[in-house]
């Protein structure tokens, strides 16, 4: 019956001797078998023709091997006449002895192998094969039957596939290559763009460096020219005078360029052009008694240590002095490109408006112009906690621990070279004076309040008085905070919006329709925060004694910059704001001065006291206590806690 | 040989796409819980009629990796009154079930031909519920009480609460009832 030869070589050989025993039931197996592999070619063949889905899947049904569910592989037929997959039969008999279809007794020694029926099977299988595999799978399945391959023919197959691989190893790579392609075009452009932008910006720096150099000559040319009349009259203190009409606002600087030594260096010119780019027309006067202060030839070799100063200042600031400057030429430039360029260039000294703009912000520096003492020589009893200027910016007044306020006229102070001013009005007060505010809509009317907590309003006229005490519930709004205010202030471009700064660290932002909560709650000083003042309707600065001031965009309830420089540890030193600078004090004893864009200080000046026993006072224990600027103008008033008040004013 | 798991996946399928409420426990093919249905009074002349009948139960059903030559182990959830039940833990005698195991058994088998006729024709000759077996063999009608008993108070439909993996059937109690369960409840298609 073996015929070992036909079928697949997958079919082990049962050995004949053991079929010896079985003799009759191996017969009766084989008629059995045979019958069975008839039935099942039968059917097998029957189904062929039939090409409805059930009667397939009836076939398959019958063919599958009933241990593993799948089509029947390796058929091997059992003493009772069951076909089985060799491997499940074999799996099964050896945990068990019997046959799973009807449990007679079986051992591995009643198997049979059933070639009809593994035939059978290997041809229904093709034909499905046939129907359903994919042609990939088909041809896969040809190659491994195919026994009529012949070489050249495989050769050719082989040539074949190879020639679609290499197809697709092509498109491959060029789709690679393609988004390479896309991706550095990409970014070539994107190179390209920067690059734009930076020759831009080197053709802005060209331009303004031109500028400078051109200028420098001219002043140059202009100073040997006069360098010999110069020289005359260089005793003349009213010398000063003829210069101003010659030549407009350039003139009055001319006295201490000639007198400085020219250094070569570019910073260094720059400081001595000394060139006013605002129109101060009231304040040249002042600006001329300051040119001749400065002129003294003492000065001279603080200068070139002030130059190095400077230059230092300038480069710890590189970064930001860069963003500043590129960002106003940028602007600038964009703004006029409708216009010629030649009308932009003939700007005040031939300068673009930009560098104007940066420049002020490079060159400037504080000078005093004007300066009083408040009292006498006991320090601590002076020291002043309020300065502020009037409606008009025409009076100012001063209060601290002194208890008294005194307004002083702003013009008089600073014509008047005199030392003592007498202040216009003095009012006594109760107790020690924390704050004063002037009336922004009637003149001659001051509010002031007190460390008992007290608000008192004066008419500077008349001297009458207006009080209401802070500990009665007359108020009309209640905000109750948990921590000490320090201070208090509206934002300028609303009637609700009010900022308080409080011993908590944090700057408080209210709106009084609805105070049981802040709107925001700034965050980020480290300490009390002392001082809050509007720059404009966005902006709010503060200052704190962690010796930090910090800039908010209230718009946007964001932190916008932090300055250091000074020193605040301890006391209320005073901080004041205009549209482009802030200026506080600072325990230094000196007063600092910062653009609003630049972190680092701009410009600082140093109160150095003007007693006669200069030696013996420590300048670490005074402070400054008081700043205020007037208005927008770059002049300010500063007191410190000697007691004395200077007049600044912010200029290169 | 094909695969191994190809049986087991066959089989699941078919036992899910029958008639049953099929829950798995994980992804692995290994464990999951069905719903099984006391059998209704049998037509076979020894047998008596469906004791059992009109419970519910949740039985677990475990794979051995040497499935199908191995047989599942069965267990039932709720408490079920059986010789070859242990009635605390559930699960059903494993000699019981290999005896009559093969390899052409499939889980519809089990749960359609296996589970009825074992409870059916108990085997009390290994039991696993002594004190049942031996109820059985002393006094049929007290073990039959006690069976309907267990099946009153453990067998109720919302004991045997299964979410089904794919169906939603609705399930209806067959009429013979003398059960208080909510018809409301069988009634709902699952969620």
């Amino acid at each position: 019956m073996g015929d070992s030869s036909v079928a697949g070589a997958l079919v082990p050989s049962v050995p004949k001797p053991e079929a010896a025993p079985s003799g009759d039931a191996s017969a009766a197996a084989a008629t059995a078998a045979l019958a069975l592999a008839e039935e099942a070619g039968t059917r097998a063949a029957g189904s062929s023709p039939q090409q409805a889905a059930d009667g397939e899947g009836a076939a398959d049904r019958d063919l599958l091997c009933p241990i593993c569910m799948a089509v029947i592989k390796d058929a091997f037929l059992t003493a009772c006449g069951h076909s089985f997959c060799y491997m499940c039969i074999v799996t099964h008999l050896n945990h068990k002895s019997d046959c799973p279809c009807c449990g007679h007794y079986l051992t591995k020694a009643q198997l049979y192998p059933n070639f009809l029926l593994d035939k059978v099977l290997k041809k229904v299988s093709a034909r499905q094969i046939a129907k359903t595999a994919s042609p990939i799978d088909q041809f896969r399945y040809a190659l491994q039957q195919g026994n009529d391959m012949g070489i050249k023919e495989l050769d050719s197959l082989m040539n074949l596939i190879a020639e679609k691989k290499r197809q697709m190893e092509q498109q491959e790579s060029e789709t690679n290559m393609q988004i390479l392609l896309v991706f550095l075009h990409c970014l070539r452009k994107q190179k390209l763009e920067e690059l734009n932008e930076i020759q831009t910006d080197l053709q802005y720096i060209k331009e303004d460096i031109s500028a400078v150099e051109r200028h420098r000559v001219e002043l140059y040319r202009t100073k040997e020219r006069y360098s010999m009349k110069l020289r005359m009259l260089l005793d003349d203190p009213a010398a000063p005078k003829m210069w101003t009409s010659p030549l407009d606002k350039a003139s009055s600087f001319f006295l201490p360029s000639s007198r400085a030594p020219l250094s070569p260096s570019c910073p260094g010119s720059l400081q001595n052009k000394r060139l006013d780019l605002k129109a101060q027309v009231s304040q040249q006067g002042f600006q001329r008694r300051d040119a001749l202060t400065c002129s003294d030839p003492p000065n001279a070799p603080i200068q070139s240590s002030n130059v190095i100063a400077r230059k230092r200042q300038v480069q710890a600031q590189f970064n930001e002095l860069q963003e500043y400057y590129l960002q106003r030429r940028r602007t600038g430039a964009q703004s006029h490109r409708q216009e010629e360029r030649d009308i932009v260039t003939m700007k005040k000294e031939g300068y673009h408006e930009g560098l104007e703009d940066f420049q002020s912000v490079l060159t400037t520096r504080l000078r005093v112009i004007a300066e009083l003492r408040h009292g006498d020589l006991f320090h601590s009893a002076n020291i002043v906690s309020s300065i502020e200027f009037d409606r008009d910016d025409e009076l100012f007044a001063t209060a601290g621990v002194s208890k008294r306020i005194k307004v002083f006229e702003f013009s008089s102070v600073v014509n008047e070279p005199s030392d003592v001013h007498c202040p216009v009005v003095e009012m006594a007060t109760r107790s020690k004076l924390s704050c004063l505010s002037w009336n922004k809509y009637s003149k001659n009317v001051i509010a002031s309040s007190d460390y008992e907590g007290i608000v008192t309003v004066w008419d500077v006229q008349t001297c009458q008085v207006k009080v209401w005490c802070t500990k009665q519930e007359a108020s009309v709004i209640n905000i109750d905070m948990k921590a000490n205010i320090c201070s208090v202030k509206y934002n300028p471009g609303s009637n609700c919006y009010v900022a308080v700064g409080s011993a908590d660290h944090h700057i408080h932002y209210f709106d009084l329709r609805n105070p049981s909560t802040p709107v925001h709650i700034f965050g980020g000083h480290k300490k009390a925060v002392s001082y809050v003042k509007f720059l404009s309707n966005n902006e709010l600065a503060s200052a704190s004694t962690d010796s930090t001031l910090r800039l908010w965009d209230v718009k946007d309830n964001c932190p916008v910059r932090t300055f250091r420089g000074h020193k605040n540890e301890k006391n209320f030193v005073g901080l004041s704001v205009n549209n482009e600078y802030i200026a506080c004090g600072s325990e230094t004893n000196e007063v600092f001065v910062y653009h609003k864009a630049i972190s680092k200080p701009a410009a600082s000046h140093r109160f150095v006291s003007s007693d006669l026993d200069d030696a013996d006072d420590d300048p670490g224990s005074y402070f400054i206590s008081a700043v205020c600027w007037k208005s927008d103008s770059p002049t300010m008033l500063t007191a410190n806690s000697q007691g004395t008040i200077k007049v600044l004013v912010l200029a290169p | 040989m094909s695969s191994p798991s190809k049986r087991r996946e066959m089989d699941l399928m078919k036992l899910m796409m029958s008639d049953y409420k099929v829950e798995m426990v994980n992804d692995g093919m290994q464990e999951f819980f069905v719903e099984f249905k006391g059998p209704a009074e049998s037509t076979k002349p020894l047998a008596k009629s469906g004791i059992y009948q009109g419970g519910v139960w949740k039985v677990r059903v475990e794979l051995p990796d040497a499935y199908p030559y191995k047989s599942p182990s069965i267990g039932f959830i709720n408490k079920i009154y059986h010789p070859n039940v242990d009635e605390m833990s559930g699960s059903v005698c494993l000699d019981v079930i290999n005896q009559t195991w093969s390899p052409m058994f499939d889980l519809v088998n089990v749960f359609e031909v296996f589970l009825p006729q074992l409870l059916l024709y108990p085997n009390p000759s290994d039991p696993l519920n002594g004190e049942a077996a031996a109820l059985m063999m002393r006094d049929r009608p007290a073990y039959e009480q006690k069976v309907k008993e267990y099946c009153e108070k453990y067998a109720k439909p919302e004991d045997a609460g299964i979410t089904p993996e794919d169906k939603s059937s609705d399930e209806e109690l067959s009429e013979e009832e003398d059960d208080s369960g909510d018809e409301a409840i069988l009634g709902n298609p699952d969620p």
